[in-house]
């Protein structure tokens, strides 16, 4: 035990690999001989290969490899073969492959295998994208295979510009990670840093695309997203064309997109496929739903119970009329009442589909009108409460409508303590968190604080096609106007 | 500096930063909405040297019944506001004589309307609304309105649409566009050098043409009453009180009957729109002049004999009698204005900031200038539109 390399004993060799696959019943050990005589060994992964490749094609030709081992002639009997794969001697590189769906082939004699390439991992079909449903647009979204991503990628973005870098990490999972971004768009010194990052993220294993994202960013104790992610390859190109850089990881149908700005957040790739006008007017709406969604419950509390002398006089006879019998107070209500939609949220984001619609029909007969009817909460409130989930509901990123949850409890503390001042300080504070975030040295708030029309054609309206021909400059890597970096 | 001490600094500047900004605030008083009584009208009252204070509070349950539920029937008799009372030497002291009363706390920032006794008013105003113009139980905003008679019976009116009297006074605001000074209005009249303003007035109206049964009281507030330095010195008649209105905010398509020129002894109507009117003070010799002009445009709206204005001189004709009557009118109106001493243009105002030597002259007694000066009324109105669309509707149109 303990050899690094292959040797030329065939006996050594399935030696050590019978330590290695020890309790592994998957492994399949086939026994050959070849013209010349010699004993052989074709080992795979019963689970990972195409089975009808290597009985019609692999072993027809191993059978007929007919060469000896000798001083003079090249150590080595891959050219007699015609397929896919590669040479190699050394353990490291052989293991993982015959995990990854290779073949190894062996020779006795020889001092080196031959890794056929006979993969045929299960994977989903490219299919629509679930998280970010579109009405009008590519219908495609990425599967956990990288090389199938990658490939929607290539496809839609034929320019030898594109590059993709390729990295193993994950010491046990030996996981595929690839990095993708367009030459002369995309920041090199982002990229290098990158690349610093991803290579010294020590994790033993690697599911998901999402591992990797707190290992990117630098500030990590923020409840706002400083990196994209999406499922859409459309989504992915549009972003590398703008200069962003996107890891994609195997075994994970979403891509990370970095850096990126705050309002990257509320543009989807619907803005680009309908009406410039349509598209400027929903992403505004956006904004708004953003607005309301951490908004609405603390200026609701501020309202009736500082400053009731805002709330036009009709609407406070409603107020009052509605809390009259209400036996729990303002704050508490509302705290509950968003507790409670957290939890439907919850309870329904794992469930079945078809149980799922049973949890909206209690939520809305329970809550809706029974909790009303038995007097346990006000019909403003459940109002309140359903306006704020659909605001929410308009922000089109899963992450950003995370923040949204938790900065809604946050201004709720803020003016339940404080009233409208409170919630404006509320306010106030975040504002100052987001301006000093940072994506990877661009500024989160990018945009705002600059005064660059051309920028702001695709930020905060989309502009016509005509015009967006030069794409915001914020992202790339410009002599002209470089980001700002510590 | 090392770093121990610099993150020290850092700590300590926060919690200096987070303790001035709560204390910075005026926002502590935070109360449930059923806590609190939501007040719409005051009434200040005196009796036997006693100052009655009584507030019109909601009962938000009443106010807000669409009447789909059953409870319609119960509370048909059942009103949607009720009455607070407290007295006291001053109106803080019968305030806190009604909150030890009450339940709940009294909130004021919604109170529409405060209604002083007429009794009240003719002593002075002001030392009764001082309290409302420093405290929270009312707003700038809020109405002073005099009631003729006792300023309680006000707040009882039970109007049956606008739920409380209180806020039949908005529905009166926006529909028949009558103007209510407020709070603050009051405040700058107060200090003005005419010293002299025109409040509203409320008075309770029965109905005598509806059987008994049907009957709604129903408010009547005009803008009638004539206030110097504060205090109430008599109210205008009728006729007055819209000539005022027109002069001092303008003709919103306002309806007078006018004498016909062309047919003696009948009555047309015609309908105004115009500007508020430009009040000037001139001296000529050593009596004053109030010069007060009006300019509007006209329409026919009625007329009572089937004569065509058909020419530019029956035109012409037409509207120097209307000139004529709206002089007249406004005459009278500056007339008793002058009898009761009560500068409600605010010519001392305009004397005072174009000639500040002449009102030096005047100021010690203007009241008694203001009704010795002379009068000069300048009206110029315009026909825009007869209202006919083929032909006069009182003339038969014969084919030749």
């Amino acid at each position: 035990m303990g050899l690094n390399n292959v040797t030329n004993s065939l006996d050594d060799n399935i030696t050590y690999l019978k330590a290695v696959f020890q309790d592994s019943d998957d492994i399949v050990w086939y026994s050959f001989r070849t013209l010349a005589q010699q004993s052989g060994l074709l080992l795979y992964s019963a689970v990972t290969v195409d089975i009808q490749y290597i009985s019609q094609t692999v072993l027809p030709q191993i059978s007929l490899i007919n060469r000896s081992p000798d001083a003079n002639s090249r150590n080595s009997f891959a050219d007699l073969l015609s397929l896919t794969g590669q040479n190699s001697r050394d353990w490291k590189t052989i293991i993982p492959g015959i995990a990854a769906g290779q073949s190894l082939i062996l020779v006795d004699g020889f001092s080196e295998g031959f890794l056929a390439e006979t993969s045929d991992i299960q994977a989903r079909r490219v299919d629509k994208p679930d998280t970010e449903a579109l009405v009008r647009g590519p219908l495609e979204a990425f599967v956990e295979r990288l090389p199938a991503n990658l490939s929607l990628i290539r496809n839609r973005f034929k320019s030898s510009a594109l590059k993709i870098n390729y990295y193993t990490l994950g010491e046990s999972s030996q996981t595929s990670v690839a990095l993708v971004y367009i030459d002369q768009k995309a920041d090199p010194e982002v990229l290098q840093e990158i690349r610093r990052r991803l290579t010294s993220t020590g994790l033993a294993s690697i599911q998901d695309s999402a591992y990797l994202s707190e290992f990117l960013v630098k500030q990590t104790l923020t409840p706002f997203p400083l990196i994209q992610s999406t499922e859409r390859p459309d989504k992915v190109v549009a972003c590398l064309e703008h200069g962003q850089i996107a890891v994609l990881v195997d075994g994970s149908p979403f891509a990370l997109m970095l850096p990126t700005i705050f309002l990257g957040f509320f543009q989807t790739p619907e803005d680009y496929y309908q009406h410039f006008l349509i598209g400027s007017i929903i992403r505004w709406l956006r904004l708004v739903g953003f607005w309301l969604g951490i908004s609405l419950p603390s200026l609701y509390i501020a309202a009736t119970l500082f400053h009731p002398e805002m709330v036009p006089l009709r609407l406070l006879f409603s107020l009052s009329a509605a809390r009259e019998f209400v036996p729990i107070s303002t704050i508490a209500e509302v705290l509950a009442m968003l507790l409670v939609l957290d939890l439907f949220r919850e309870a329904t984001l794992r469930l079945p589909r078809t149980i799922g619609q049973a949890i909206g029909i209690v939520g809305a007969l329970v809550m809706g009108q029974a909790a009303v009817a038995a007097g346990a909460i006000s019909p403003i409130m459940v109002i309140i409460l359903a306006l704020t989930a659909v605001a929410t509901f308009a922000v089109p990123t899963e992450e950003m409508r995370g923040t949204v949850r938790i900065l809604s409890y946050v201004l709720v503390a803020c003016s339940g303590f404080l009233g409208l001042y409170g919630y404006l300080l509320g306010l106030s504070a975040i504002f100052l968190h987001v301006s000093s975030l940072e994506s990877l040295g661009v500024p989160y708030l990018s945009s705002f604080g600059t005064v660059h029309t051309k920028e702001w054609n695709d930020v905060l309206v989309r502009a016509p096609w005509h015009v967006l021909k030069s794409k915001p400059q914020i992202l790339e890597s410009q002599e002209s106007s470089p980001p700002r970096r510590k | 500096m090392n770093s121990a001490t610099k993150s020290y600094r850092r700590i300590f500047s926060t919690i200096i930063l987070i303790g001035t900004l709560l204390s910075l605030s005026g926002c502590w008083s935070s109360h449930e909405l059923t806590d609190r009584y939501l007040v719409l009208g005051v009434a200040i009252d005196k009796q036997d040297n006693m100052i009655n204070l009584a507030l019109q509070a909601i009962r938000p349950e009443q106010a807000t019944s669409t009447g789909s539920s059953d409870s319609q029937t119960t509370s048909a008799k059942s009103t949607s506001f009720f009455l607070l009372g407290g007295s006291g030497l001053t109106i803080d002291e019968a305030r806190a004589d009604l909150s030890r009363r009450a339940p709940r706390i009294v909130y004021g920032g919604h109170v529409l309307a405060i209604f002083v006794s007429e009794e009240l008013a003719r002593e002075g105003l002001f030392p009764y609304l001082d309290y409302f113009a420093r405290n929270n139980l009312s707003q700038a905003a809020t109405w002073v309105v005099i009631a003729e008679g006792s300023a309680q019976d006000m707040l009882a009116v039970d109007n049956i649409l606008a739920q409380t009297s209180a806020m039949s006074l908005i529905d009166l605001v926006k529909t028949k566009e009558l103007i209510i000074p407020s709070l603050h209005q009051f405040l700058l009249g107060y200090h003005q050098d005419a010293k002299s303003q025109v409040l509203a007035s409320a008075r309770i109206v029965p109905d005598s043409v509806i059987r008994a049964d049907y009957r709604m009281d129903e408010l009547l507030v005009r803008q009638n009453a004539l206030v110097r330095d504060g205090k109430l010195v008599g109210f205008l008649n009728e006729q007055d009180t819209e000539t005022y209105d027109w002069l001092k905010n303008g003709f919103r398509n306002s309806v007078v009957a006018i004498a016909d020129s062309l047919c003696p002894g009948q009555t047309n109507s015609i309908r105004l729109k115009g500007r508020p009117g430009k009040f000037t003070v001139r001296k000529e010799g050593d009596s004053l002049v109030l010069e007060l002009k009006v300019t509007a445009e006209f329409s026919l709206s009625e007329q009572s004999c089937p004569e065509r204005l058909s020419s530019q001189e029956q035109i012409t004709k037409f509207e120097a009698s209307v000139n004529e009557a709206l002089s007249q009118r406004i005459f009278t109106l500056v007339q008793a204005t002058q009898r009761a001493q009560v500068d409600v243009f605010g010519f001392a105002d305009s004397l005072h900031a174009h000639q500040p030597e002449v009102w030096e002259d005047y100021q010690d007694d203007w009241p008694t200038a203001y009704s010795r000066a002379e009068v000069s009324v300048t009206v110029k109105t315009r026909l825009r539109d007869t209202m006919m669309l083929l032909g006069n509707p009182g003339e038969l149109d014969l084919p030749d």
